[in-house]
């Protein structure tokens, strides 16, 4: 059974607006309401990220050093 | 002679013998355009002054019999988030609107040594993520089999303008189903390459570690003689892969003899699929075990799984490149572009690292099904284009995507029509993909299907 985040409760409005002002964004209201409504499809969506997987395993992109002497 | 619907491949023929020329069919192809392309919106620029002097300069060459090969003389045109010199490159943006490029694009580089004629440069969803939208300095571009409808996105008017006959083949790029989803709703053909096999030198990112570039034709003989000149290493560009480049046209043999093929059904099964298309993919199952291939069903992760792991990576990576701008100037972005970035502001660094790892996963369970299997089949896209809705619910995150997976795995894979739907005669399509570097068995497969059925054969009619 998968491990994840989604039995977490959703963020309120008021903690949508603070992780944007850590953020650095200071949005028009009218553009924070937008986001707002947006974020929770999105909240929902990393909160379904598994988290179990072997301590080994490997992000889908690493350093390669060679290819930037390349370029 | 009409040249609005001749492929490529008879164009080819067709120069070969002196029996048409380069200026002769780019001033068709641009006289439908203007006819046209009023309603449908498929190109932001027309560029008739580059057309016609690089037509005439193919003719000329094509007169001494200097040829260059199959693209030579041929029309097409550019999605416009890929850079060409001296000709604006908006992005479909505000932001870019006066952006001049000063180099062309590395593909741009090829098609021009390969002696194709640039008509122009075509719509997009803006940055190549944000549409269809209204409030963009340029209206979205429509589907030509119906105006009400959508070309799906985010190369909108490249599926608009090659289904349309205005141009035989055109680049669209893919990071998640940008090129197949509108060649899937355009009942043409687009390929996603594997990843680093076209460059994405001098072309707007979307996703660093998935955008792809590729064409969109109608014929799958003409996506390989437009692979033919755009594959192969760059080495500015980091993605790139250096692996030589095989003759994609020579690979068409219509023999699927010994072929093993992994049915994924599961993807377009359930709520939200459109009632035609298990019949029509099951359809085209029996076409291709009628040329010789094996069908087996293959499991593999649902499309929910790989739409959450590539939408999560694609966010972070998008705010990335739009931080800036999102910062100072974000009500110069499209309402749905900025509804789709701006929550990249708000993922934490560890759940982007962990979509990293889970891709890796994802993208082996994949790999693990090509060693049984030759390709897998599915469906390009779960239903006919869209309506065209000015305030439509953003489904970006909410519904998944059967494009996504091999967005994911960076595999090559191909989008083809397959039939159309009943009530709506809209077009349905078939998705074949295979493992890295295969686009020769992704042809060969698609290739072999249209020699057996006339799906791509049918056009819309625009008068």
């Amino acid at each position: 059974m998968r491990q994840d985040h989604s039995h977490l409760p959703p963020s309120t409005p008021e903690q949508i607006r603070a992780m944007a002002r850590n953020a650095g964004l200071d949005l028009p209201e009218e553009l924070m309401r937008q986001l707002i409504e947006a974020w929770p499809s999105y909240e929902a969506m990393i909160r379904r990220i598994p988290r179990h997987l072997p301590r080994d395993a490997e992000p889908a992109h690493t350093y390669r050093p060679l290819r930037l002497v390349r370029t | 002679m009409d040249p609005a619907f001749l492929t490529i491949a008879e164009l080819d023929r067709l120069y070969d013998r002196h029996e048409l020329s380069p200026v002769e069919v780019t001033r068709a192809l641009l006289d439908r355009t203007a006819a046209y392309d009023g309603r449908l919106h498929s190109f932001i620029r027309v560029t008739p002054e580059v057309a016609l002097a690089e037509a005439r300069a193919a003719e000329t060459e094509l007169m001494a019999g200097q040829r260059r090969g199959p693209l030579h003389g041929v029309p097409y045109a550019l999605k416009d988030i890929v850079e060409t010199a001296g000709i604006p490159t908006t992005g479909h943006s505000k932001l870019c609107q006066d952006h001049v490029p000063a180099q062309d694009a590395h593909l741009v580089t090829l098609l021009k040594a390969a002696g194709a004629v640039l008509m122009g440069k075509l719509a997009t969803w803006e940055f190549a993520l944000g549409g269809p939208s209204w409030d963009l300095p340029w209206p979205p571009a429509l589907n030509p089999w119906n105006l009400d409808h959508l070309p799906g996105g985010s190369s909108s008017g490249a599926g608009a303008a090659v289904a349309a006959g205005f141009v035989p083949g055109a680049i669209g790029t893919d990071t998640g189903g940008s090129i197949r989803g509108p060649a899937a709703v355009c009942g043409i053909a687009g390929l996603k390459p594997t990843y680093g096999r076209v460059s994405r030198r001098g072309v707007f990112a979307n996703t660093f570690s998935m955008d792809h570039c590729g064409p969109l034709t109608r014929s799958v003989e003409d996506i390989a003689l437009m692979m033919g000149v755009i594959a192969g290493s760059d080495p500015e560009d980091p993605g790139s892969e250096d692996v030589p480049v095989p003759d994609y046209r020579a690979a068409l043999d219509g023999n699927l003899n010994g072929l093993r093929l992994g049915l994924v059904e599961r993807w377009y099964q359930g709520d939200g699929v459109h009632p035609d298309l298990a019949p029509a993919i099951a359809a085209a199952v029996e076409v291709l075990r009628g040329l010789g291939a094996t069908v087996e069903p293959v499991a593999l992760s649902s499309l929910r799984d790989y739409t959450d792991c590539k939408t999560t990576i694609s966010t972070v990576e998008l705010y990335a490149i739009h931080e800036p701008d999102l910062k100072a100037r974000p009500q110069d972005f499209g309402r749905i572009l900025r509804n789709r970035v701006l929550p990249g502001a708000l993922i934490r660094a560890e759940d982007y690292a962990q979509a990293l790892r889970w891709r890796t996963a994802l993208a082996r369970e994949q790999a693990q099904a090509l060693v049984h299997c030759d390709a897998l089949l599915t469906a390009a896209a779960l239903g006919v284009a869209e309506r065209a809705d000015p305030n439509p619910p953003d489904g970006l995150v909410r519904v998944p995507s059967i494009t996504m997976p091999f967005s994911v795995g960076g595999l090559p894979a191909i989008a083809i029509p397959c039939g159309f739907s009943r009530a709506e005669n809209l077009p349905l399509s078939l998705q074949i993909a295979a493992a890295p570097m295969a686009e020769a068995t992704v042809l060969r497969i698609g290739e072999a299907y249209q020699r057996a059925t006339d799906w791509h054969r049918r056009h819309p009619a625009l008068a």
